[in-house]
């Protein structure tokens, strides 16, 4: 059905066989005469549901247009997100954290301990620390105070060739200390399973490496609790 | 539900052997040249003569060797070079640390291979800085840990990266001091043994002899087991080796094994059948510290004792046992010990007439056994 027509008779029932056709008046059946539109209107009336069956479909009078603000949706793009932001380890890959080889020198760390000496001079005055009262509110400083630039010695150790590793911190992760010895070594020391000694105004600290796994930004506002054991 | 005890009972271990001492893969030289500590040794001689005698004078037993015990020896003392040089490379060295117990204390040994052993606790360990071993016996959880250091190499010398960080981690770090028993056999007989104590006399050291006791039991009509080296197990004419171990261990305590005690309270213990009887018997025990030189001295005299053919010191055969130290890192070579419920390692010598013996070894619980 093509064109814009009435049915003829002939192209409506010219499926059907010609006895059918020639006997129809015979038979008593009617001819109907059909249009395009006709067929179309009921076909839809009977399937599309009931709003969509508004008249005057084409009449702009009825449809909203919003012309003063223009409202774009925005398209979410997963992996442009996860671009903006490098993953520690994607990091630890682009060796960031690397020291290189030229700084790895121990006089060329020696201003950055003084620099730490005299920080912790404001933290800990030297004087405040002559009562054993003293000492103990100087302890809760210490664990707070940042250790880059700190001499520390590992005092005790599961593995014993990190015993007697001294030097000056130049890094601190969560789970280790990197230090610079007096012979231009850079030594990684886990925290887990060590003790680390810290001498500081005449007095030595003794810092419990598998309680101190805190990342070096967020030890200054953490609590820490009292262990019950101390054993490695 | 039926779960196994951790350390449940005693696992103690006896090993016999039977040879003879002309058998050229006989043990005995091997035995009493690895056993390096050696504390107490008591022979059993039963004589058929009433008018038997001893054919040696144990006294000599002092011309075999001389002991020292130094009071307080810094542990890097033992590492210094000279004293390396002198004595440790050059003759045989026997070192053990005193009144120190093997499984909660820290132990020190040398061994005539030129290794010296710190049998440390794991405080210790932890602090010292020294790799070394989790001892053998531990549980998940060592509390022993074993520390071997060869002194013998030319690398172990100052300058050398590996002697420098011994020598620190035993002098800067903790400071270990051990009385230690010294026994040192010269490489040249033109130089006295004696030197070893001089060495550490001019350090500034407390040193002293260290004396040995005997005790001599002459016992009379003592009953004893018949025995028949070719024998081992019990039979109508000979008693097996169980029952003659047990036997000797039972007149070595001293415990009356005669028919009238047998329903005795403290023990029940008689002698096993079949016995002979015999007139005199020497049940003599002397306690030191012995080394391989004297042990193999003693089990000589025995030899000789048992092969005489004089018929007033005939005896059908002889025995002597040689324990070690309960306390002592090592049982036999380098197997480690320890003490945990009785810390035994002994070896008996049953010698017979024919040049047979038969070779009771006995260890504890913490001991390694081949």
């Amino acid at each position: 059905m093509a064109d814009d027509k009435s049915c003829t008779e002939e192209t409506l029932y010219s499926g059907l066989s010609p006895s059918i056709v020639s006997h129809g008046s015979k038979l008593g059946l009617q001819a109907r005469s059909m249009r395009q539109t006709d067929v179309v209107k009921s076909y839809l009336k009977r399937h599309l549901p009931a709003n969509r069956l508004m008249a005057n479909e084409d009449n702009i009078s009825r449809r909203q247009v919003h012309l003063s603000r223009t409202v774009k949706k925005k398209k979410f793009d997963l992996t442009s997100q996860k671009k903006k932001k490098l993953t520690n380890r994607e990091r630890k890959g682009m060796k960031v954290f690397k020291i290189p080889k030229e700084n790895q020198s121990y006089s060329q760390q020696l201003p950055l301990h003084q620099a730490w000496k005299q920080y912790m001079e404001e933290v800990i005055p030297s004087s405040s620390v002559s009562s054993p009262g003293a000492v103990q509110a100087a302890c809760q400083k210490v664990v707070k105070a940042e250790l880059q630039g700190g001499m520390l010695t590992v005092q005790r150790s599961k593995c014993p060739s990190y015993v007697g590793v001294c030097g000056i911190v130049m890094q601190e992760t969560r789970h280790t200390f990197t230090f610079i010895t007096s012979s231009d070594k850079v030594k990684c020391v886990p925290k887990e399973n060590s003790i680390f000694a810290l001498e500081l105004h005449g007095h030595i600290f003794t810092i419990h490496g598998s309680h101190f796994k805190v990342k070096a930004g967020e030890r200054s506002s953490k609590k820490f609790k009292s262990k019950p054991t101390t054993d490695l | 539900m039926a779960a196994p005890f951790a350390n449940g009972a005693p696992n103690s271990k006896l090993v016999f052997e039977k040879s003879s001492f002309d058998d050229p893969k006989s043990s005995h030289e091997r035995v009493l040249n690895t056993k390096y500590f050696t504390h107490n040794a008591s022979i059993i001689l039963p004589y058929s003569s009433s008018a038997a005698q001893l054919q040696f004078e144990i006294s000599e037993i002092q011309d075999q060797q001389v002991t020292y015990l130094i009071r307080d020896v810094p542990v890097h003392q033992l590492v210094d070079k000279e004293f390396i040089e002198a004595f440790v490379k050059k003759g045989q060295l026997y070192i053990l640390s005193q009144r120190r117990h093997i499984d909660t204390h820290n132990c020190a040994a040398v061994f005539p291979t030129g290794h010296l052993l710190l049998h440390i606790t794991k405080d210790t360990y932890e602090q010292l800085g020294l790799e070394g071993k989790p001892s053998v016996f531990s549980s998940l959880k060592p509390t022993k840990y074993v520390v071997d250091i060869d002194l013998k190499p030319d690398s172990f010398t100052p300058g050398r990266k590996g002697y420098d960080r011994v020598l620190w981690c035993l002098k800067d770090r903790l400071g270990l001091t051990f009385d230690l028993l010294i026994s040192w056999n010269p490489h040249d007989e033109k130089i006295c043994a004696s030197s070893v104590s001089k060495f550490f006399k001019s350090k500034g050291l407390v040193v002293s002899p260290v004396p040995w006791c005997v005790q001599t039991q002459w016992q009379n009509k003592v009953r004893t087991p018949v025995l028949d080296s070719t024998v081992v197990t019990a039979t109508e004419d000979a008693c097996g080796r169980a029952e003659a171990w047990e036997w000797l261990g039972a007149m070595a305590c001293g415990i009356d094994l005669s028919e009238s005690c047998a329903d005795n309270y403290i023990s029940t213990l008689s002698c096993p059948t079949p016995s002979g009887s015999c007139p005199r018997c020497c049940v003599l025990s002397v306690s030191g510290f012995f080394t391989p030189v004297t042990t193999k001295w003693l089990l000589e005299k025995v030899r000789n004792e048992v092969e005489s053919k004089q018929e007033k010191n005939k005896v059908p055969w002889g025995s002597v046992t040689f324990h070690g130290f309960q306390d002592s890192p090592v049982s036999v070579g380098s197997r480690e010990h320890g003490f945990f419920q009785e810390g035994d390692n002994l070896h008996s010598f049953l010698t017979f007439c024919n040049k047979d013996y038969w070779l009771y070894s006995a260890y504890g619980h913490h001991d390694l056994c081949q």
